[in-house]
């Protein structure tokens, strides 16, 4: 394959899955293949080390906002409609089936708003057990002292430290395991959001 | 490797061979491939990613009759990396712990 014929499928790749900026990244493509024929390559040697054009343009979704995916998805959709001639069937089966579709899309995207809600709520409840185990702590240690005012007797007071104690305890020892279960929902929010982009990136 | 990760690390190679002078996006993927596997497609959303974020400027210079663009990093670029090692200063201190555990577990 020559450089034109690389570079005019990549740009026609590139602008039929609406990336953004296409001509820069085809700009960008054909510097690299200058750039290998400067370093004794031959045009065609040049060519076959680059990336296929499909790999090129699946990372290429991969970095596109989600949004921008979901559009194009359906315009893709469309496209390949029209190209067998059922466009205007495509069309009139959205129409009329926008009562059914719509709903599910919103149902959809809101169970997963609600997942990652959820799982947010999660890490900072952990956080919130973190925090109050530690103020309880605190406040254990600073009740203990009102013995020495003659409000509680000394019972209770060393009750109240030994209180202080545990809770304090449990803070440091609850520490470590929640900053990692923590990380952990993060990184599974994360997976979660990239696998669903994936999805409309292929 | 996990590709957050990845991604980190691939950010943070791009600015350390920037933090050696101006470069070009083929002598890039060369000096970085010297360490890990990047491809351009993987280079160019780094790059694009990092000019919007201010961490380094393109410009382009005539080269054998051509233009070729150069990028090179900015005081935001290099205040990344600072930080970067840091955090990487954490990460070895995990990934210690995590072969003593698993060595003592073995034994």
């Amino acid at each position: 394959m020559s450089k034109k014929e690389y570079l005019d499928q990549l740009r026609q790749s590139l602008v039929e899955n609406e990336i953004p900026n296409a001509d820069q990244m085809t700009e960008f493509y054909a510097e690299m293949i200058d750039d290998r024929m400067e370093d004794g390559m031959t045009e065609e040697q040049a060519v076959s080390t680059m990336e296929p054009v499909d790999s090129v343009v699946s990372q290429a979704r991969m970095d596109m906002p989600i949004t921008d995916l979901v559009t194009a998805r359906v315009k893709e959709s469309h496209k390949k409609a029209k190209e067998k001639g059922n466009g205007a069937l495509w069309m009139i089966l959205a129409i009329i089936g926008f009562p059914v579709w719509f709903p599910l899309l919103t149902a959809g995207f809101v169970v997963l708003l609600a997942v990652f809600v959820v799982l947010w709520a999660v890490v900072i409840s952990l956080f919130a057990v973190e925090f109050s185990l530690g103020i309880a702590a605190a406040a254990c240690l600073v009740a203990g002292f009102a013995v020495l005012f003659g409000w509680i007797p000394v019972a209770a007071s060393l009750a109240s430290w030994g209180c202080a104690l545990i809770l304090a305890g449990l803070c440091l020892l609850l520490w470590k395991p929640l900053c990692g279960l923590g990380m952990a929902v993060i990184r599974l929010i994360r997976l979660t959001f990239r696998k669903i982009k994936g999805a409309f990136a292929r | 490797m996990e590709s957050q990760f990845r991604r980190g690390i691939l950010d943070a190679c791009v600015l350390a061979v920037l933090e050696q002078g101006e470069s070009y996006g083929y002598q890039m993927v060369k000096d970085i491939n010297e360490f890990i596997t990047i491809t351009e497609s993987t280079l160019y959303p780094i790059l694009k990613r990092l000019e919007n974020a201010k961490m380094l400027t393109v410009f382009t210079q005539e080269h054998n009759g051509r233009l070729r663009k150069y990028y090179r990093i900015t005081d935001a670029g290099r205040d990344h990396i600072t930080e970067l090692m840091k955090e990487w200063e954490e990460v070895v201190r995990v990934f210690q712990y995590i072969s003593r555990e698993r060595e003592q577990r073995h034994e």
